[in-house]
């Protein structure tokens, strides 16, 4: 017999832990070792050390690994680690003023001087010591005098998918459909259900995909999946049905005013990212004037210069998901050591503050 | 404001302007409601669409009636969503089902005219730490702010200072100087407590109402004040706050911004202040309904 504490816990979120799967890299290394721990010797005047761009994040995050990989010592990229916050590398505020400080080599500790933050998300839980510690320090870069990359400020809107979707993308999308006569960019149709008895409300006609609200990534599923779940499940918590729409899929990186396009030519899966023809993405070049400028402004709404934007084109239209304000670009554009790629170019120019839109 | 309802969406009965309104209900010309974050948890029902062309927030509460975002404006007075609301389910779900409920709250909300419903996650107004709230105000002229420091204890610049308060960059409430019982090798908030009397103020829609100290402010520094509190307002854009000021003859020292009304309370004319203030601020927000 169970229990009455442990049947008051027996609620469950409609998509299972299954379907919720972990982002590779994008968590704390709880193996790293912090080989060159900072020295602290408050009476000693730190040296400064001036680098165009920090690049901050978790120590296996894809992005900063090929980025890593990608640029050179020359470059004056640094690369800090949240793993070794507070052990190679700190920060402190002194009255409106951050600084930096990073232990450089045993003998050296520095003042990090740096034009620009590039900032990788982390996937924490409020169990997680990185909870506070992750928590206070994007909390500090809000007084970062220099320019951002991923500005922690500027993700906030992701954090609820519809929110997004109501706000920056359906304003881009109507502003697209004024400026040009075709509608060719929509938000297509979403649903919010709670109660099961409000499943049966959804045209039984069309086809749903089923997929999160929140920024927590889930894999996006149809009926052929979700209708085989705990339906009861959708009495203990509001969950996001989207009509689905037949097509390639797109995934766009807007970085500094330039677009870069893949697309997906076939899937088995309704999720293009788990599914097995992911790499093989081709290039996409042939969008027009309104699909740039849409991608344009959706940055400049989420006020964010690097994002990712997710479409579905059918035809002549394309169908707005979602705006990644922290895209995993390397899965799109990896380096391999081979292939020049436009966008590592641009993105390297970035950093280093040569790019044209800087 | 015919056939419209207001909602006042909270996280508690007792909460200071969500209470004050339903105890006085009967002196807003239209139906004021009382929906809590748990009500919309647990027991609604909710079927929502949104297309290019259309918006419908449609929550089923157990007595089959509908509270709709064409029938009802919506007063944002959530200052927190407890995880305590999420008790009861199972353990790995937790945390996933509060992201998704918050995530849901910041749309629904945002999709009903309103006021105090921009925030992504559904609350009332985003949370500003001490030094984020310093940063934001340092500009105003004839307002200083505390000095601080916040990271590694090894280098705090300010040790030594007299009458520094230790604490966290979140706590709006804790202004008694205390020694610094924190480790070495870990990260330490501190500031200047400022000098002089602590002025406390409550402003709701651009009015204020000075809840303590009052009778000794000569008309200079209450104009000083109103100068102030009109600039904190085009910096910071929140509804309702109580402020907390530091007077020393004229100098006048932010402290902070706490979303929670506390002090206000206890006056007398807080009641009266929060139903003319809300009635007006409803009133322009009804006006400007599409």
């Amino acid at each position: 017999m169970l229990s009455v504490e442990t049947m008051m816990k027996t609620k469950e979120t409609f998509i299972s832990e299954r379907y919720r799967p972990d982002v590779r890299g994008s968590f704390i290394d709880t193996d790293h070792d912090t080989y060159i721990p900072l020295s602290y010797d408050a009476s000693a005047i730190l040296a400064p050390l001036e680098v165009n761009a920090i690049c901050f994040g978790p120590r296996k995050d894809n992005v900063l690994i090929h980025l890593e990989h990608f640029v050179c010592e020359d470059d004056g990229v640094l690369f800090l680690y949240y793993e070794d916050l507070f052990k190679r590398w700190s920060y402190f505020c002194c009255s409106g003023e951050l600084s930096i400080v990073y232990q450089y080599d045993s003998q050296r500790t520095v003042m990090v001087r740096a034009k620009l933050a590039y900032i990788r998300g982390c996937m924490v839980t409020p169990e997680s010591k990185h909870w506070l510690l992750l928590g206070d320090f994007y909390n500090a870069m809000s007084l970062w005098q220099g320019r951002f990359l991923c500005n922690p400020l500027a993700q906030l809107s992701n954090e609820s998918k519809l929110f997004q979707l109501r706000n920056s993308l359906l304003s881009a999308s109507k502003k697209a459909s004024f400026a040009s006569e075709d509608a060719s960019i929509r938000i297509g149709n979403s649903y919010v259900i709670k109660g099961l008895r409000n499943l049966g409300r959804l045209e039984s006609a069309r086809a749903y995909v089923v997929k999160s609200l929140s920024g927590v990534r889930s894999i996006a599923v149809d009926a052929s999946d979700y209708a085989t779940w705990n339906l009861d499940a959708l009495n203990h918590g509001p969950v996001l049905f989207q009509e689905k729409v037949s097509g390639v899929d797109v995934r766009v990186h807007a970085l500094n005013g330039a677009l870069y396009a893949k697309q997906s030519s076939t899937k088995a899966a309704v999720d293009y990212r788990y599914d097995p023809h992911f790499y093989t993405l081709s290039d996409m070049k042939d969008f027009n004037d309104t699909f740039a400028q849409f991608c344009m402004d959706v940055c400049w709404l989420e006020h964010n210069n690097l994002m990712g934007i997710d479409f579905i084109k059918s035809k002549d239209t394309y169908t707005v998901l979602e705006a990644n304000p922290c895209p995993g670009w390397s899965a799109y554009h990896p380096y391999n050591g081979i292939d020049q790629d436009d966008f590592l170019e641009h993105l390297l120019d970035s950093l280093k503050g040569m790019s044209q839109d800087d | 404001m015919d056939n419209l309802t207001v909602v006042i969406a909270s996280h508690s009965s007792r909460e200071a302007i969500s209470h004050c309104m339903m105890k006085h209900a009967a002196e807003y010309p239209y139906p004021l409601e009382l929906v809590l974050v748990q009500d919309i948890l647990n027991e609604f029902d909710v079927f929502d669409c949104v297309s290019d062309e259309a918006l419908s927030i449609e929550w089923t509460k157990p007595n089959g009636e509908i509270i709709s975002n064409k029938n009802a404006i919506l007063f944002n007075r959530i200052l927190c969503v407890s995880s305590d609301l999420f008790l009861n389910f199972v353990a790995r779900d937790r945390f996933y089902a509060q992201r998704e409920f918050e995530a849901y709250l910041g749309f629904s909300l945002n999709a009903f005219h309103g006021i105090s419903n921009k925030q992504a996650r559904g609350l009332c107004e985003s949370i500003l730490s001490l030094p984020q709230q310093w940063h934001k105000v340092s500009d105003i002229h004839e307002l200083t702010v505390p000095r601080y420091y916040w990271g590694m204890r090894p280098f705090n610049t300010m040790v030594g200072v007299k009458n520094l308060v230790y604490s966290e960059v979140y706590n709006v409430l804790n202004w008694r100087a205390c020694a610094d019982e924190g480790h070495f090798d870990e990260p330490v908030f501190c500031f200047e407590k400022p000098r002089g009397e602590p002025l406390f103020l409550c402003v709701i829609h651009g009015a204020m109402l000075i809840t303590t100290h009052a009778a000794s402010l000569s008309q200079l520094l209450l104009e000083k004040i109103k100068v102030i509190i009109h600039q904190i307002n085009q910096r910071m854009e929140y509804f309702a706050y109580e402020l907390l000021l530091f007077i020393q003859d004229t100098h006048i020292v932010f402290g902070c911004i706490n979303l929670e009304i506390i002090h206000a309370l206890q006056h007398p004319d807080f009641e009266a202040f929060v139903i003319t203030t809300t009635k007006d601020a409803l009133k322009s927000c009804y006006l400007s309904k599409p």
